[in-house]
């Protein structure tokens, strides 16, 4: 599903990745460990196509992606979301349009937008909140949105950065086993980024112990 | 807020300097283009040590004015002397009373007409309205009523009448021919499309250019693009026995009432009145003709002994100004 | 944390030197010999000609304000959201002619067209007067929105570019974002459009402001000349209203974003040949037409002759700098701690006396300061730091706010929690956090208030002309080479001040413009 080969990236003169190579096989939950500044978020971007590496190659699918610098199907191509540490809501936007947005830029009907949020709302238990504003939205809650919006193009990838280091702990577990429950429905390969041992051990597959080098 | 910061602030505003110098000073608003003003109030400031603070007037028909200053300080007179380019401004303030009468010992020898008669204000250094041409016309605009000629259609240019001299013509004029029939004449330039000028500057470099071909400006204005070497001729209008004559224009000098700094203000009326300073405007670029009789002046302009005036009454003047300004403001939005 | 009763008196100070002169103006026009009396206000409203003036400026504002705001943006978005080369050179140039007195333009246009020419007929009149102040006020919406595309966090784009190309966020959600900047941008040139005088004068474009003057300056009528200018001060006030009423929506910003750009590696060459264009008709064009006029020896004549004012005009902007810091700091500082409650009435008297035009607020500061008991102002330099601090006051407390608003209140509590006093909380974290805004402030400062014209024209004391003054004046009956020397010295001058506000930023690595 995901394939990083020979991948070498340097960031201000300093090497995040050295000859790194990683294979994630459909629908894992890939659970990526490590501390700060190990790097775990610039794997995502780069499986997201945010950056390309110097030298190196990402296959998704089997197809290629990225090769050394070039960056050859772009982001909005790669059939990939992401879930952001900030969880990123657009603040001018509501929850419908917040989560209908990848419809919307496809020019999917509006009647089949709704039904599809609708329908991604129930799945994360906000049904009836379309009209609400991001603000006036609990953390729990923009997490859920956050969530459903990542999902409702179905995605074949979910990329997450740390997406529940800021809950609570009845929450961050609440939202653990929600989102097992989900890839295990939906069918999409996980590539999940924490430091917290308790939570990779719950969420994954395959936990990947990361220091970015190998 | 600390104090420190109220304090810190209070400094900074009382550091603003004050303009009172230690020295003599004498304070002038001048209406007279700073770039033929200025070199005489520095000769002034040389010869006799008294500072000159001066505020020039911005090209007319952008500012206020600083005779509208001058209106607007009369309860607290800033200025000491007002030097205005024509005299009509000066009636308007001695009717306002922000004149004060000084007789300057050297007004003698001016013309009655070209002073007011309680000495309020007194003329110097006169611009003559003249009509500036193109060279080789084939018929010549000896008269202001060129500017109705059908011939002249669409080929006459004239300055803004809101401002400056040129209200001071339509004024003059007024008062010689009557309101109607200087309101039918503005009518007439109209019908006769001639074309609009910001200044008599502008007036007298569309026909140094050969886009129109004549206007009414100041003496000044055509002499300095004779002395360019434009192709144009500078005609004195109405000049024959049943004419009205060619409208004078002198500079006046006035104290103003209350003013802070009266005895600098009455040495330096006099030296702008002085027989040098006359000879000083003649020989500089906007040659203004004295009004002293005997001071050298330059071949290129005649003497005011020489040339048929308008036999006008410049108190009248100012008075028509006022009731025709109504009409020159419908004529101007007309225009527009 | 600060003194509660200091803030309401630095309030109180700033109404009674700004909003009580034009108050008291504005209820002059009520009274006349006789009493109370609405006989003016009764012409205003018979007055042709003055209405059809006031439908021009509208229009002219109208058209000046859309067409920067809609090129502003897409330059804001080039220039600071792409990776094009020289951007930051194209930025600069962009500004320096907001930087001049606008009838610098015009008069760089007349020197290069002329009247007579096919270009020049439509110089004077609505589309030249509209090209001028496009020129000039392009800069602001471009600037503005800049600085808000620069604080958006990063995650919002990066996230909708899972779903959609850059085009699509740039619309859907980078847009949306800034939309504050672009209505501010566009109310602001609006104003700024609608009060100016000295552009639509000298190209000959009928405009309401000039009616005022008109009765100023042909019939010294000051009672008419201020009900004249009512309907000016009604839309300002109905702008600063727009301005508050629109709904505001909660924006996150992040501190030092690192911005997305987008790639456009392989446009460089036509993007750079379009900016270049585009600096030539701006300003590269009147700059010709200005330079062709002059030659060595005018250009020293020119310097001679205006040294004393360019000296004067350096001691104002110094002053004034200096005095647009001190309140500008305290003002940013009252509203973004918020020591009092009425924050919102200072944020407001700031913004409307910054908005206000420059003829109402000189023409009132002139009425009200001009008596005896207040000579020691009126009459001095200082009634010249009063006008410059009430006008700009906007501007250095506005840059200094948006610096506060990014030190982290936790610096504070902290500090708070360790027991220090207040002004050490002012002379340990925050002066120190906020020494780039001061340093940028007053150099901002210093170039408004060294280009200011129409106020200095109002209420300078005699014999203190600055250059831009003497250039206004010059170009009454001055020779063209003298007064394209002049205008020459000027746009150096601002240079100068430019450059090392730029050279400070660059080093800092803080803002760009």
């Amino acid at each position: 599903m995901i394939r990083l080969q020979n991948i070498t990236l340097m960031q201000k003169e300093q090497a995040i990745f050295s000859d790194f190579n990683l294979h994630v096989k459909p629908k894992e939950r890939l659970v990526i460990l490590g501390a700060s500044g190990s790097g775990k978020s610039t794997l995502l971007r780069l499986i997201a196509g945010f950056i390309a590496p110097q030298q190196g190659t990402i296959y998704l699918n089997d197809k290629c992606v990225t090769k050394n610098e070039k960056i050859i199907i772009p982001p909005h191509k790669r059939e990939v979301s992401m879930l952001f540490q900030e969880l990123a809501l657009w603040p001018h936007l509501n929850v419908e349009e917040n989560i209908a947005f990848p419809l919307k830029v496809k020019d999917i009907a509006k009647s089949i937008q709704q039904e599809c949020v609708k329908e991604m709302l129930c799945l994360v238990e906000l049904e009836g909140y379309q009209k609400r504003h991001i603000s006036t939205l609990s953390g729990g809650q923009q997490q859920r949105i956050a969530l459903a919006r990542a999902l409702i193009s179905t995605p074949q990838i979910l990329l997450m950065d740390e997406p529940l280091s800021s809950l609570d702990k009845t929450l961050n577990q609440s939202l653990r086993k929600k989102i097992i429950a989900l890839q295990q429905k939906i069918g999409f390969t996980l590539v999940y980024v924490t430091h917290n041992q308790e939570e990779a051990q719950e969420i994954a597959t395959r936990i990947l112990d990361f220091e970015g080098k190998s | 807020m600390k104090k420190s910061f109220f304090l810190v602030g209070s400094a900074l505003l009382l550091l603003a300097c004050s303009n009172k110098p230690a020295q003599k000073s004498v304070t002038v608003y001048v209406s007279e283009d700073q770039v033929f003003s200025e070199p005489l109030l520095k000769d002034f400031e040389k010869s006799t040590g008294i500072k000159v603070n001066a505020i020039y007037d911005t090209e007319e028909s952008k500012s206020t004015g600083v005779m509208n200053r001058l209106i607007a300080e009369k309860n607290n007179p800033q200025a000491d002397v007002y030097w205005a380019n024509e005299p009509i401004r000066a009636e308007v303030l001695r009717q306002k009373g922000i004149l004060a009468p000084y007789q300057s010992p050297n007004a003698q020898g001016i013309p009655n007409n070209l002073r007011n008669k309680d000495y309020f204000w007194t003329g110097f250094s006169a611009r003559i309205r003249v009509i500036i041409a193109q060279k080789g016309l084939s018929v010549s605009p000896t008269s202001i009523m060129a500017y109705t000629d059908t011939q002249f259609k669409n080929k006459a240019v004239i300055a803004n009448p809101l401002f400056g001299t040129t209200t001071a013509h339509m004024a003059a004029l007024a008062t010689l021919w009557g309101t109607d029939k200087t309101k039918q004449f503005l009518e007439s330039m109209q019908t006769n499309k001639v074309a609009l000028a910001t200044s008599n500057g502008e007036s007298a470099d569309f026909v140094a250019k050969e886009s129109y071909a004549f206007a009414l400006v100041d003496s000044d204005d055509a002499v300095s693009r004779r002395k360019a070497g434009k192709p144009i001729e500078i005609i004195y209008p109405d000049q024959g026995k049943d004419d009205v004559g060619a409208l004078v224009v002198p500079n006046a000098v006035m104290l103003i009432h209350k003013a802070p700094h009266i005895k600098e203000a009455k040495i330096l009326i006099d030296y702008l009145l002085s027989k040098e300073s006359e000879a000083k405007l003649a020989f500089a670029d906007c040659a203004q003709i004295p009004l002293h009789q005997g001071v050298k002046m330059p071949a290129l302009m005649k003497p005011i002994e020489k040339i048929k005036t308008m036999n006008i009454d410049f108190q009248e003047v100012a008075l028509k100004m006022q009731e025709i300004q109504p009409i020159l403001k419908a004529w101007l939005a007309k225009q527009q | 944390m600060t003194s509660r009763a200091s803030g309401y008196l630095f309030l109180a100070l700033l109404v009674l030197l700004g909003v009580v002169p034009i108050l008291s103006m504005v209820g002059s026009t009520f009274y006349d010999a006789q009493g109370f009396s609405l006989a003016g206000y009764s012409l205003l409203f018979k007055d042709i000609a003055l209405w059809k003036s006031l439908g021009n400026s509208v229009v002219l504002a109208f058209s000046v304000a859309f067409f920067s705001t809609f090129v502003g943006t897409l330059l804001a978005i080039l220039l600071h959201k792409t990776n094009l080369y020289a951007r930051t050179l194209w930025l600069i140039l962009l500004v320096i002619p907001l930087l001049l007195p606008p009838y610098i333009i015009a008069y760089g246009w007349y020197g290069l067209v002329g009247r007579q020419s096919m270009i020049g007929q439509y110089l004077f009149g609505f589309t030249g007067t509209a090209w001028v102040l496009f020129s000039v006020y392009v800069a602001i919406p471009t600037l503005l929105i800049s600085l808000f595309l620069r604080q958006i966090n990063p995650r919002l784009e990066e996230v909708g570019l899972l779903t959609c190309s850059w085009g699509c966020v740039v619309k859907n959600i980078t847009l949306p974002l800034i939309q504050p900047a672009i209505v501010f941008s566009f109310l602001l040139v609006f104003i700024l459009s609608i009060s100016e005088l000295s552009v639509p004068n000298f190209l000959r474009y009928d405009v309401f402001v000039l009616h005022s003057f008109t009765q100023f300056s042909a019939f010294y009528d000051f009672q008419t000349a201020t009900i004249d200018t009512m309907p000016l001060l009604l839309i300002i006030l109905v702008i600063l209203w727009l301005g508050y009423a629109l709904p505001k929506r909660p924006l996150r910003f992040q501190n030092n974003a690192t911005m997305l750009q987008l790639d456009v590696s392989s446009y460089q060459l036509r993007l750079n040949g379009m900016m270049f264009l585009l600096f030539m008709v701006l300003m590269g064009l009147p700059l010709w037409g200005l330079l062709s006029h002059i030659d060595s020896s005018s250009f020293m004549t020119a310097l001679e002759k205006s040294y004393p004012a360019i000296r004067q005009s350096l001691f104002y902007a110094t002053i004034a700098s200096l005095v647009l810091l001190f309140l500008g700091f305290v003002s940013a500082y009252i509203m973004v701690y918020k020591s009092i409650k009425a924050w919102h009435w200072l944020q407001a008297v700031i913004l409307f006396l910054f908005i206000l035009s420059s003829i109402l607020l000189g023409i009132a500061l002139i009425l009200f300061w001009n008596r005896p008991a207040t000579n020691f102002i009126y009459g001095t330099s200082r009634i010249v730091f009063m006008a410059y601090g009430l006008k700009y006051l906007f501007l250095s407390s506005s840059i200094i706010q948006l610096k506060l608003k990014q030190i982290p209140s936790a610096l504070i509590e902290v500090a708070t929690l360790s027991g220090a006093s207040s002004r050490q909380i002012l002379g340990y974290i925050i002066l120190p956090l906020s020494k780039e805004a001061l340093v940028v402030s007053t150099l901002i400062g210093f170039i408004f208030t060294l280009r200011e014209s129409t106020l200095m024209m109002l209420v300078s004391p005699a014999g203190s002309t600055t250059l831009p003054l003497y250039i206004m004046t010059q170009m009454a009956n001055g020779k063209e080479g003298i007064i394209a020397s002049l205008c020459l010295i000027m746009i150096l001058l601002i240079l100068l001040p430019l450059f090392a506000l730029l050279g400070y930023t660059r080093y800092k690595g803080t803002l760009d413009d």
